[in-house]
């Protein structure tokens, strides 16, 4: 079980670290936006292991990647796009379109409508997790003081 | 201060942001700050996808507005980071005028990653997404040569000014036809897995991400316009790899 969740977390560290850098983050933050999408992935899959409804996991983790975004933000005094953009990478419903294009295909109308409406309902928890954090004030982050060198 | 060349500061800022992928917001946001440097003036700014005006009105002389078309889009994380940077150091006066407009011509210019880093990262990419769906060592293997042929394709077209969603039809056709291709050798197990994994690069995560973004903070113009950008590329994706698909069975 442990080596299950130290398998996803390192292979989703890597995995944002490199898309990151097809998005051309700058190479200093790359850390940074890969660390961000492993815990938010590490979550979900926590999550669902701990019989959580998909939507709900979904849900949460992307309100683990949208916090942690924040918070780097501040910390590294950047953008939180930056952190934001390659951390959801691994929770966007990717395997739903692709069900829902196989059962299309395959002439298996019912099934498609259903993944179909699966895939609109992960798009809209992640738009929701979004939603809820980045409507937080500034102030909710900024609780650790960095020192006014680095600061821009 | 020259309001003119504040004014084309401003936009250049404002231009670079939107071009870059970055929320509707902070472009207008950045593009007002860097104008409220002018004294005794007003400012206002207004941007959406596929433009942005501004417009400086001192309260001795003329108002002065200008207008920027934006063409092409292509995400870059580094530009919103630097241009981001630059115009908190200049509102802060922390540098001049003339610096800034200088360091903002460089940021312009930046060229992005090079072509073959941008390949690898892709490839790599679709390697370590394989681990997230439950693929194998075999299916990783697989991921990483689709993911090859998927990244050149895309850095290759990219390259070119193709429109973007015709680069992302082009690219999932190569994964779907090349994973079908490169299982019936026996490398890799999992047909669904590999397709899924190296479909995740393409997948419109950026659009859908700012989409919210743009919604919430209540520019419901460019919220919608990238609420269609991101079904017009989850539709690409999936045109593209149902066409490679059917192609590949009917040759087969």
């Amino acid at each position: 079980m442990i080596k299950y969740f130290i398998i996803q977390f390192v292979a989703a560290f890597f995995g944002c670290v490199f898309f990151a850098a097809t998005l051309n983050a700058s190479k200093k933050e790359l850390t940074w936006s890969g660390l961000t999408g492993a815990f938010g992935w590490l979550s979900y899959c926590i999550l669902l292991k701990l019989n959580v409804s998909t939507f709900y996991s979904m849900f949460l983790a992307t309100v683990v990647v949208s916090l942690i975004s924040r918070f780097l933000s501040h910390l590294r005094q950047a953008p939180s796009t930056v952190f934001l953009i390659p951390g959801i990478l691994p929770l966007v419903p990717g395997a739903g379109i692709y069900y829902t294009l196989c059962a299309v295909l395959d002439g298996d109308s019912l099934t498609g409508f259903y993944k179909g409406v699966e895939t609109f309902k992960m798009a809209g928890a992640i738009a929701l997790g979004i939603m809820i954090i980045t409507s937080l004030p500034y102030k909710t982050f900024n609780f650790i003081k960095i020192s006014k060198s680095k600061k821009l | 201060m020259d309001k003119n060349l504040v004014l084309k500061l401003a936009l250049d800022a404002g231009e670079t942001l939107i071009s870059c992928g970055a929320e509707t917001y902070r472009a207008e946001d950045t593009v007002v700050r860097i104008l409220s440097v002018m004294e005794n003036s007003s400012s206002d700014a207004f941007a959406i996808p596929t433009g942005i005006f501004a417009t400086i009105t001192p309260q001795a002389s003329s108002s002065r507005t200008s207008i920027r078309r934006i063409l092409s889009r292509s995400t870059n994380l580094e530009k919103i980071e630097r241009v981001n940077s630059l115009s908190r150091r200049f509102v802060a006066g922390k540098i001049s005028l003339d610096d800034a407009i200088i360091e903002m011509q460089e940021i312009k210019e930046r060229k992005p990653y090079s072509f073959w880093f941008k390949t690898v990262s892709f490839m790599l990419t679709c390697t370590f997404f394989t681990f997230l769906f439950d693929g194998n060592i075999n299916d990783a293997l697989c991921a990483t040569f689709v993911g090859f042929i998927a990244g050149f394709a895309n850095s290759f077209m990219s390259k070119r000014k193709i429109s973007s969603f015709l680069v992302i039809l082009f690219s999932s056709m190569f994964i779907g036809f090349f994973a079908k291709f490169f299982l019936s050798f026996g490398i890799g197990i999992h047909e669904d897995k590999i397709i899924i994994a190296c479909l995740m690069p393409l997948v419109p995560g950026v659009a859908l991400t700012n989409a919210v973004r743009d919604i919430l903070s209540g520019d419901y113009l460019s919220g919608v316009a990238r609420i269609v950008e991101a079904l017009a590329v989850a539709v690409a994706t999936a045109v593209g790899i149902g066409l490679a698909i059917g192609f590949y069975t009917y040759i087969f």
